[in-house]
């Protein structure tokens, strides 16, 4: 795993993004750095206010600027630097080499335009097909993402389709270009868990089919142990952790990690009568961006924090191959 | 037909064949063309101290039920007995006695607090409302109920959005114990809460429940929340209740086949554990506007029988305290 | 510094210090409410002491000479009738501010209960004032105003008092939107439940949420109120000749235009500085009201 000389599709360096608030600059994304290779799914998870989202939206510089500002790095896409590229060539790689589907796919459909219109638009732009080869094309696509009697949806508007539908016709439409990279910000979140899990299904089988890397931004870690090849967790604007799946589910090494990991209740873990214990609570809340603390942005909710803790940054370090973590009491925990 | 009847000791509450059609109007005219039929005859019990949880999807119908029992919308049909006495269709100023018993935490912390009604006046609201407190005794009782609920009590004087979405449901939760009542209804009171969060409030209620022998009914879509908190749970679909059992029954062998779609459904935090279920078919929830006959769920069942599509199944006891409505069972 | 306390307390669950201060820190630091303040409370003072800045009496005729440009003797020049605008201007103010308070008052205390009425109780309630709300508001206000002048008989007080009932159907409109928002949230169904009854849900909960827009609204109204008062002036049926009324002054000096513009200039601007001051002022209150005006910490 350490000695992968195949090249990463998608390498996002040392990424900083600022936003000017009220209370002055801060910085929701503080140095974030990963790799994505191809065909991999990697999850990248956190609670809200960790800068998932916005890393996420950096790679296609969808932040809305101001008040945001991408203030370093570098995220390199095929041998090119997004963040230098000039606007007409970021067109041409936005919904086509890389593509994206959000959390609520009602808004992120437009009411007004058929949803015909709205599959075929990308075709037509990005692949220069006629719309009789781009309408084909889209009635594949559907067909692809299991949407039954996909011609007579071409007509519809997205009032007319059910929650799961619309993020099946979102889907469809961010593979439609055949991306290399898809990028799923919370695609499932605000879905019933039977349609979640539907839609969780088609992502799997699509990607099993078509060799997309997927980047899933996501807060669930059930989703996470689902979908993911490798995770990488967040906390205040970092990754404090990156591992394979089966390593960091079987042994997380961050206490964050950990702490999140025990305070959620699991149905595989239910006591088989009487009484639950207690979940695991982390004390306090995540800091405030603009009001962080020195040291390791954890250390004030840490029950294994030392005076280094609070006072210097940890250093984000291999502690097995593929597992890193920011931690300095990383190899004392139990 | 009272279903799932505690074993002992007249219930705390009890829902009997409870309904709530919305009327739905169109045109100029108003005219009503149809009913969203979002509680159709349900009926259930809850003892003094226990947690029932309503798991269910959205639109099933089942906030409708807490805010049925609350009295915040009046039936359309049947009866909700509190302590045996029937408040479903009270007026206004009858209600007064049974808001003590009753009280609600709701879902979003984020608006169902009044923005400008600054801590301590929200949770010092109900002793003003229902003369429990001298005044001068109320600051301490809202410390009193600040403390229980780990908030600070040096933040009184703070308006909920100097809160974070955990203080505020503490908060809500302080002010549903001011009239020290015997059952809450908690309407997704997690959902918007990040898991650590979500983590502290659930141990908050679970902790309150053993000082106080508070009673519970616990609504939400997450099935894993809900197997955590409850003694029993209930299974909604399309305002009906499609199952009831104590909680380690329905965990360890559902016998609807919705309760086992549901429960096939729910990502594992556990990547060794990637099941091999069947491939779900992708098959949309029916409106409630227009319920398929028969069973509600024969649409989406992978078990449907003719049967199924005409006649409706009845809720009864399979197995002891074990109930479920379905032909199959 | 490795032996030094946690920067965090980690018991404390509000480890989220945020900011936080006092309505009357908050004032005191809000730039509008200053301005706005300071335009306000000079112009009340200048009503108030009118009879003693006042260099001449602003209905004495030929003070000076007719028509003459602003000089030291005539600060803003004289008019028609020779009359110091000056004086005129500064005597204005105490009826501007007197017509802009009461018709705004009349139309915002009418038209919030007609509102809260019809978005508190709705059905049949709801239906019945608010379609006669709709009915009234197809009349142009000034047209209203007009038909219950006419009625009422000519004079200022008259005036002031169409002009506040013309403008009820606005602020009822308004208000009844504002009260349909804020009715329908949870905290409202919240307060139900913990068994607050009518009385104590209208003026604890709705209230102090429609307080804040409403203050907005009406000092933008007050301009509209004040022009309104000064139309029917011009039109005869409102201030009466000799009164010093900015819009009577606007409207009688429209002739002058070319020969002699200082006549409109200054109750021009007299107006101008009223509602830049009202509005100013509005902006402010609100945001010191309204908690949520406050930039969260995310």
């Amino acid at each position: 795993m350490a000695a992968d000389t195949v090249r990463p599709i998608l390498s996002i360096r040392d990424l900083r993004v600022t936003f000017q608030g009220g209370l002055g600059l801060a910085a929701a994304v503080d140095g974030v750095s990963c790799e994505l290779q191809r065909g991999e799914t990697l999850a990248v998870v956190g609670e809200s206010g960790c800068g998932k989202s916005v890393t996420a939206l950096s790679i296609l510089r969808l932040i809305p600027s101001p008040p945001g500002r991408i203030a370093g790095g570098a995220i390199e896409f095929d041998g090119r630097d997004l963040l230098a590229l000039a606007p007409e060539e970021l067109y041409a790689v936005r919904g086509n080499a890389i593509s994206m589907i959000f959390q609520e796919p009602m808004t992120s459909l437009n009411p007004v335009l058929s949803i015909g219109t709205q599959l075929t638009e990308g075709l037509i732009f990005h692949k220069r097909l006629g719309i009789r080869e781009a309408r084909e094309r889209t009635v594949e696509m559907l067909r692809l993402v299991q949407i039954p009697d996909p011609e007579a949806r071409l007509a519809q508007y997205a009032h007319q389709l059910s929650g799961g539908m619309r993020q099946r016709v979102m889907i469809a439409m961010a593979l439609a270009c055949e991306p290399r990279v898809l990028i799923a910000d919370e695609p499932t979140t605000a879905l019933d868990v039977t349609i979640q899990r539907q839609i969780l299904d088609l992502m799997v089988e699509l990607k099993e089919r078509l060799g997309t890397a997927i980047i899933l931004i996501t807060h669930d870690l059930g989703v996470v142990a689902e979908m993911a090849d490798r995770v990488a967790v967040m906390y205040a604007g970092k990754i404090i952790e990156q591992a394979p799946v089966d390593g960091l589910f079987d042994h997380p090494r961050h206490p964050y990690t950990r702490g999140l990991m025990a305070a959620l209740p699991r149905l595989d873990r239910l006591s088989a009568s009487g009484e639950e214990g207690r979940l695991n609570e982390m004390p306090g809340l995540v800091p405030s961006i603009y009001a962080m603390p020195p040291g390791c942005a954890f250390a004030p909710r840490c029950p294994f924090a030392t005076s280094q803790c609070h006072a210097e940054e940890p250093a984000f370090e291999e502690l097995s191959p593929g597992h890193y973590a920011a931690c300095w009491e990383a190899g004392r925990l139990p | 037909m009272t279903a799932a009847r505690p074993a002992a000791g007249a219930p705390l509450l009890e829902v009997r064949d409870l309904a709530m059609h919305f009327p739905v109007r169109r045109g100029l005219l108003q005219r009503t063309v149809g009913h969203v039929r979002a509680v159709d005859g349900i009926s259930f019990a809850l003892a003094e101290g226990e947690t029932l949880g309503l798991v269910g999807e959205s639109g099933c119908g089942k906030s409708t039920v807490g805010g049925l029992i609350l009295r915040l919308l009046e039936p359309t049909a049947g009866s909700v007995l509190v302590r045996g006495r029937d408040i479903a269709h009270l007026g206004r100023g009858e209600l007064k006695p049974f808001r003590r018993e009753v009280q609600m935490v709701f879902q979003d912390p984020y608006a169902s607090l009044d923005p400008r009604q600054s801590a301590g006046a929200m949770v010092a609201e109900p002793f003003a409302i229902h003369s429990l407190a001298a005044r001068g005794e109320i600051r301490d009782q809202v410390a009193r109920l600040f403390d229980r609920v780990g908030l600070r009590r040096e933040h009184m004087q703070r308006y909920p959005h100097e809160f974070s979405g955990g203080q505020r449901q503490r908060l809500s939760i302080a002010r549903a114990l001011a009239l020290n009542p015997r059952l809450i209804v908690a309407d997704e009171p997690v959902s918007a809460l990040d898991v650590s969060i979500q983590a502290q409030v659930i141990n908050l209620m679970t902790t309150l429940q053993r000082e106080l022998g508070l009673a519970y009914l616990f609504i939400s879509h997450d099935i894993a929340v809900i197997g955590h908190i409850s003694q029993r749970i209930a299974v909604m679909y399309l305002g009906k209740l499609v199952e009831i059992a104590p909680r380690a029954t329905l965990l360890a062998g559902p016998l609807h086949p919705y309760t086992e779609m549901l429960l096939n459904a729910v990502p594992i935090p556990n990547p060794r554990l990637k099941r091999k279920h069947q491939r779900a078919v992708a098959s949309e929830v029916p409106s409630p506007l227009n319920p398929p006959t028969g069973c509600r769920f024969h649409t989406r069942c992978p078990l449907a029988e003719a049967r199924c599509r005409s006649a409706e199944p009845v809720l009864r006891e399979v197995r002891p305290r074990h109930h479920v409505a379905c032909h199959l069972r | 510094m490795a032996a030094t306390a946690p920067p965090y307390d980690p018991t404390n669950v509000a480890a989220e210090e945020l900011p936080r201060t006092r309505w009357w820190r908050r004032t005191a630091r809000n730039r509008s409410i200053w301005l706005g303040g300071v335009l306000i409370a000079v112009l009340a003072i200048v009503a108030l002491l009118a009879p003693v800045l006042a260099p001449y009496d602003p209905t004495k005729l030929a003070a000076g000479k007719r028509l003459s440009p602003p000089s030291w003797e005539h600060a803003f020049g004289t008019d028609e009738f020779g009359r110091d605008i000056f004086s005129r201007v500064i005597h204005g103010t105490q009826l501007t501010l007197y017509v802009g308070v009461v018709a705004v008052g009349i139309g915002l205390l009418a038209g919030a209960a007609i509102g809260i009425g019809a978005g508190y109780a709705g059905g049949w309630v709801q239906a019945v004032l608010m379609r006669g709300v709709d009915f009234l508001y197809t009349f142009p206000d000034i047209l209203i105003a007009l038909g219950l002048v006419a009625f009422l008989g000519p004079s200022l007080t008259n005036a002031m008092v169409a002009v506040g009932i013309s403008v009820v159907p606005y602020y009822a409109r308004v208000t009844y939107s504002v009260v349909l928002v804020e009715r329908n949230k949870p905290y409202f169904e919240a307060a139900t439940a913990i068994g607050a009854g009518w009385p104590r849900l209208v003026v604890r909960h709705l209230l102090p949420n429609i307080v804040p827009p409403l203050i907005v609204v009406a000092t933008l109204g007050f301009s509209a109120a004040v022009l309104s008062a000064a139309a029917l002036s011009f039109l005869g049926l409102g201030a009466q000749p000799p009164a010093p009324e900015w819009g009577k002054m606007l409207a009688d000096g429209r002739n002058y235009i070319a020969r002699a513009p200082w006549i409109l200039v200054f109750p021009g601007l007299a107006i101008v500085v009223t509602v830049l001051g009202f509005n100013i002022l509005g902006d402010g209150i609100r945001d010191v009201l309204d908690p949520r005006q406050r930039r969260e910490v995310r």
